[in-house]
């Protein structure tokens, strides 16, 4: 797993990104960019060079479900993997999640650890099915 | 014609006609016995109509007194609370960075304890050598003596200024707890329009439950009680999912 990956925070509040951030680094991923919704992200990701996304689900303008879908739905980027990181914890929006094309999901409040098998579990993934 | 006021015409006009005929076959008991009754009911009469009165003036007071206090906690009140609890969000929002300010702060000084540990090596080395330069050895462990008290002494200082920072915690629970109290007052008040709008006689306070959120909505951050899914419950559905 390439610990250089352009990595995209999304959350609407600052300090969660911080934090994400943080523990991404801790991970040694130390290529981070964050984004404060769905809508301030979109326009990076067109950009291109992101290689993973982590994302919260309830945000103004531009929700992170939305942002699942859209990314899935353009075939330039719709193979990038998304985290996503939130509060949601009904079974419904899970599997909206799932269905949306979703690789991983963490319930706030959560540990570094959980952070590290989600992430670690994508990227098995990953190089197991290419 | 019928009804409460022609059957009390009917009653007071046989009184009546009973109060003549006693006077007329001279029974004064019987007669004083009948004007008394008489007097009587027309005092029942009055004392009701005054009782009836009595309660609507109340109701009406009461109501008034409802709709003023609705007014105010409307007009004052929740725009007050709304108030106070955008200062909880910011309040919360700074002592987060502060703490996150605080924590870089100190794992800067993780960074420098390896420096240190990096001389420790360093002297180490020179002592390990055949003749070594003890001189040379003393400098560099009294510079790593004065540099492993400086770092410690900034140590306790980021993590005094952490547990400093929350404080936030006591006046946002203050303010929090004002709020709950308001929230508290709109429901007393809103169930006691209900009950004087007729209708409400069974109302209470409902036990504390979270609202399901609305179809379309998100149920936001579970909070005790709530029937939300962990992390495990997540990861095993999702498995089950195929993931």
């Amino acid at each position: 797993m390439d610990k250089n990956m352009r990595i995209l925070i999304v959350d609407d509040f600052s300090t969660m990104r911080r934090i994400v951030k943080n523990l991404l680094n801790d991970l040694g991923y130390t290529n981070t960019t964050e984004a404060d919704d769905g809508k301030t992200a979109w326009p990076l990701l067109q950009a291109g060079g992101f290689e993973f996304v982590v994302t919260d689900w309830n945000m103004p303008g531009m929700t992170g479900i939305e942002l699942l879908k859209a990314i899935r739905g353009d075939a330039r980027i719709a193979k990038t993997p998304v985290l996503m990181v939130t509060a949601e914890a009904q079974r419904e929006q899970i599997i909206e999640a799932a269905q949306a094309g979703v690789n991983g999901y963490i319930i706030k409040p959560f540990t570094a650890q959980t952070l590290k098998e989600k992430i670690d579990k994508i990227f098995q993934r990953i190089s197991e099915t290419a | 014609m019928d009804g409460p006021i022609a059957d009390r015409r009917r009653q007071t006009a046989a009184r009546l006609r009973q109060l003549l005929d006693a006077l007329e076959s001279g029974d004064d008991a019987a007669f004083e016995q009948g004007i008394d009754a008489l007097a009587r009911e027309r005092e029942d009469a009055l004392f009701a109509r005054v009782a009836r009165l009595t309660r609507e003036l109340h109701d009406a007071v009461v109501e008034l007194r409802v709709d003023e206090r609705l007014a105010r906690i409307a007009g004052d009140e929740i725009p007050d609370a709304r108030h106070r609890l955008d200062y909880v969000m910011q309040m919360t929002e700074q002592a987060a960075h502060r703490t996150l300010d605080l924590v870089e702060q100190a794992r800067g000084v993780a960074v420098g304890i390896d420096a240190a540990a990096a001389h420790v090596a360093e002297a180490e080395s020179v002592i390990a050598d055949n003749h070594p330069d003890i001189g040379n050895v003393a400098v560099l462990l009294q510079g790593i003596g004065d540099d492993l008290r400086g770092r410690s002494d900034a140590l306790r200082g980021t993590l005094s200024e952490l547990a400093q920072a929350q404080e936030y915690q006591d006046i946002s629970g203050q303010i929090i707890k004002r709020v709950i109290a308001l929230v508290c007052n709109v429901e007393t008040a809103l169930l006691e329009l209900l009950r004087s709008a007729g209708g409400g006689g069974a109302l209470q306070t409902a036990p504390a439950a979270p609202i399901q959120a609305k179809a379309g909505d998100l149920a936001g951050p579970a909070v005790p009680g709530a029937v939300a899914a962990s992390q495990q419950d997540a990861d095993e559905l999702l498995a089950s999912l195929g993931f």
